[in-house]
């Protein structure tokens, strides 16, 4: 199973994707890639948390959010630099992680489900009511654009979504590389040994809370980020970044690529940013769309794409085996 | 061949997922009589006695009832046939009262019938009348095993399939409860158990099957099997009363 | 605060929290037999709440009249939800009944937002600005009338859960599936039931909290929050504790909000979710008061 030279040949199959800037004209096709860079992280994050886990975590919109939000205030109220305030959108999302994961972890699997839910139903409340830090509905606008001093080019401002799309890349390839590097160690092997059988995992004296806890931490840390660079790029913080929509987004690219591998579901999160805008139709037949899929889904290939397709491959075998036995008595 | 057989199982397999965990298992159940199934762990005893009652999955065999094939039918048909279960561990309702458990125990009746039902088994058992109004989980193991084998019984069975009667209980209470199961052969009543605890087992027996990996390795009258040497060196691990826990 | 002002918000407290109970208990319901969670709970609600205006103003008849036909349909939707969706998952299949339930939540808040569009609407029946006045208490009617409807049902549910043979199967069912098998429940009528009741609850819920608040399709989303938060509180299947949580809550927030905003309020919620789970992860009443 250990693959890890799989993981360096994708990226270098992606890396034709690093030459769309000079190829598509349109800001609008740009913006999309840009999201869909966003949506492998919160992916990445979701897939890590519920299909290596098998925890269906549906907070991960609160990590964003709180990231979006931190790098927003930091950035616009109190003159922190960019970078600084990155990390801190990362470490809010990390603290939130933590006290979700404490009060709930420990209770059922169905509070968990209930208890993230309602953290993220919580925080959009907040945003929306907590007028005197986020101003409301009105949102934080105006913040400032990334610039980066890189060596030989020099000073780079990511003002169009041509630029901005390799940083939302860069952090994209970040988050796949670490959260890969993690899924292949020990540690991973551990989260796959919770998912599958929690209270035999317990009694060969793995410390399941603590593995839980830290796979938590790290999808919050690269999905508040993350948060904070998609406010940059759209320039505003407001209350919708809150939208139970990603939730349902990132369910839809997880489940149906396939949660629990991990080439499927990164592929299934640039296909589902990108196939509404084609389909050029509206946000809420959009969303029916995506419901409809998800119980589809549920009811025809439970595995995800990835899963049915080898599903399949497992029964023609079978009958290919049965066939041969017949063939031969 | 004598009377027709109260359960004749033919071939049987059964299991949960792909493959069968029962395999090639034949066995003829007469009369009044109470048959015992031993077996290591694994064996598929428990399994064997859920598919009967139609609780999971069939691959091949006949089971007759009667002389009725019975091998399609879902559990609440077999039930109204005359088959009743007790499946291992606790199958009472714990937050209702005794009384509402022997009530639920005859759903299946007719109203009228249901209250008859009820009376002729708080007439057996004693213990039901002095605990009418405690809930199910305010009882000991012991008294929650006999109210669970009433329940069994209120439907009127003609088998009784039982799993495992005497798992955690007292020493007395287990005396009792084999007590309880030996007297209904004076009721009609045919029964197939499967018991951890052997020799407690087989002495109430009249026959015994020996199962191990999903097979039947050997069946006997009760009395021959609980003094087979082989049998003894494996099961009864040489202890002179208990088995080992 | 004046007597007579005590006396209002209590009153609207209780009406509030009268509603609040139908719905958890309608989650609970569904929770106690199945063990699943209904994620599309709040929509069905709202559903509830847009269906009767939408008859009502399609086809001119009064509230009385559109009100059963609403609890009606969702008693049917309930029994198609559970014979479609949830029949054929086993139990332990959580997480797929939770993402099944959440798909269905899209289709029902998005083709609501699609076919109604979002704008809030008020209910007009025919007592919606009326008032009792009492020396100097005034009391809308409109919330008489949903606390009559709500207590109506709940002691119905009460009878039925406790009076009936089909209620004590389906306590049994919530309790032991093994041993309602063993005694010859079919579990699945049974399941279909507490399923069509609990989303039958939910939609009576809507339609009877649309006297009170403005609708809109996006409304089932607030509730949500507030009733998943309820059921942790009282203890996950445990109908008891989703009532007593949900009229505390209801009379609670009439008070608090007098004097805090509504965001404040669900910090306060969320707040004593987080306490409950972490001092008792079982709910405020345990396994005492379960179904």
């Amino acid at each position: 199973m250990r693959r890890p030279a799989s993981t360096w040949l994708v990226l270098l199959l992606l890396m034709p994707a690093l030459a769309l800037p000079s190829i598509i004209e349109s800001t609008y096709y740009m913006s999309i890639a840009v999201t869909a860079a966003a949506f492998c992280v919160l992916s990445v994050c979701l897939n890590l948390i519920y299909g290596y886990v098998g925890l269906l975590s549906l907070c991960q919109v609160a990590f964003w959010g709180l990231g979006a939000y931190a790098t927003a205030i930091l950035t616009a109220h109190h003159d922190v630099s960019i970078g600084l305030a990155l990390i801190a959108s990362g470490i809010v999302a990390v603290l939130a992680s933590i006290l979700v994961g404490i009060a709930s972890f420990r209770v059922s699997r169905h509070s968990f489900a209930i208890a993230s839910l309602v953290f993220a139903l919580l925080l959009q409340h907040l945003a929306y009511d907590w007028t005197s830090l986020t101003r409301g509905a009105m949102g934080i606008p105006g913040l400032p654009v990334p610039e980066l001093a890189i060596p030989l080019v020099g000073r780079v401002a990511f003002g169009r979504a041509h630029d901005f799309f390799y940083l939302m890349c860069a952090w994209a390839i970040v988050t796949i590389l670490f959260v890969r590097m993690i899924i292949l160690s020990r540690v991973g092997r551990a989260l796959v040994a919770i998912r599958e059988n929690t209270s035999l995992a317990e009694s060969h004296g793995l410390n399941v809370f603590r593995y839980k806890l830290i796979a938590f931490a790290i999808s919050s840390f690269f999905t508040g980020v993350a948060g904070g660079l998609f406010c940059l790029f759209i320039s505003i913080a407001d209350p919708s970044v809150f939208d139970f929509y990603y939730t349902e987004a990132m369910l839809v690219m997880v489940i149906l690529g396939g949660a629990g591998t991990f080439w499927p579901v990164i592929v299934a999160s640039i296909v589902f940013t990108f196939a509404p805008e084609f389909l050029r139709i509206g946000e809420e037949l959009r969303l029916v769309l995506y419901g409809a899929l998800l119980v589809a889904a549920m009811l025809a290939m439970p595995e995800g794409f990835a899963g049915f397709v080898k599903m399949r491959r497992r029964k023609r075998q079978r009958t290919e085996f049965s066939e041969a036995l017949a063939g031969k008595s | 061949m004598a009377a027709t057989p109260v359960l004749s199982i033919q071939n049987w397999a059964c299991g949960y997922l792909d493959e069968p965990i029962v395999k090639d298992f034949s066995f003829d159940l007469e009369p009044g009589k109470i048959a015992c199934i031993v077996g290591s762990n694994g064996a598929g005893k428990s399994t064997l006695l859920r598919s009967l009652f139609g609780m999971i999955k069939r691959f091949s065999g006949e089971l007759r009832f009667f002389d009725q094939p019975i091998e399609n039918m879902p559990a609440p048909r077999r039930m109204a046939m005359g088959m009743s279960f007790v499946p291992q561990g606790r199958c009472n309702f714990p937050y209702l009262t005794v009384e509402e458990n022997m009530e639920l125990a005859t759903y299946t009746l007719p109203k009228a019938e249901a209250a008859i039902a009820v009376q002729a088994q708080v007439e057996k058992f004693d213990i039901l009348e002095r605990k009418w109004k405690d809930r199910a989980s305010n009882l000991s193991g012991g008294e929650q095993q006999i109210v669970e084998m009433a329940m069994a019984l209120a439907v009127s069975p003609r088998l009784l399939l039982i799993d495992e009667p005497s798992l955690g209980l007292s020493p007395k209470m287990r005396t009792d409860v084999f007590a309880k199961i030996k007297s209904l052969a004076d009721d009609d009543i045919s029964v197939i158990m499967v018991e951890q605890n052997v020799r407690g087992g087989l002495n109430i027996s009249d026959v015994a099957v020996v199962m191990d990996l999903g097979r039947k390795i050997m069946e006997g009258s009760a009395s021959e099997i609980l003094n087979d040497p082989r049998i003894s060196s494996v099961f009864l691990g040489g202890a002179p009363k208990e088995q080992a826990p | 605060m004046t007597p007579e002002v005590f006396v209002e918000v209590l009153i609207n407290g209780i009406a509030i929290g009268s509603v609040y109970a139908l719905f958890a208990l309608g989650l609970a319901l569904i929770f106690g037999v199945l063990e699943f969670v209904n994620f599309a709970h709040g929509e069905f609600y709202m559903i509830g709440a847009m269906l009767i205006s939408a008859i009502m103003i399609g086809t001119g008849v009064n509230y009385w009249l559109a009100l059963p036909v609403v609890v009606m349909a969702s008693l049917v939707a309930g029994v198609v939800l559970y014979d479609v969706f949830w029949r054929r998952l086993r139990q332990g299949d959580y997480e797929k009944s939770i993402l099944i339930t959440i798909g269905i939540a899209l289709i029902l808040q998005n083709g609501a937002l699609y076919v109604w569009g979002p704008t809030p609407r008020l209910l007009e029946t025919g007592f919606t600005t009326s008032v009792i006045v009492l020396g100097d208490l005034v009391i809308p009617v409109a919330r008489i009338v949903a606390m009559s409807i709500s207590f109506t049902v709940l002691l119905l549910v009460y009878l039925g859960l406790n009076k009936t043979r089909g209620g004590l199967a389906l306590r049994g069912v919530a309790q032991n599936r093994a041993a309602a098998t063993m005694v010859g429940i079919q579990l699945h009528k049974i399941s279909r039931v507490a399923v069509g009741v609990g989303i039958g609850l939910c939609g009576l819920s809507g339609g009877v909290l649309a006297l009170i608040y403005t609708i809109f399709p996006t409304m089932g989303y607030i509730l949500a929050f507030k009733a998943f938060a309820i059921v942790i509180i009282g203890g996950l299947g445990s109908l008891a504790g989703a009532i007593i949580v949900g009229f505390t809550l209801g009379i609670v927030e009439s008070f608090v909000t007098l004097y805090m905003s509504s965001g404040s309020m669900n910090m306060l919620v969320f707040g004593a979710m987080i306490a409950v789970l972490l001092f008792r992860p079982l709910g405020l009443f345990g396994r005492q008061l379960r179904l």
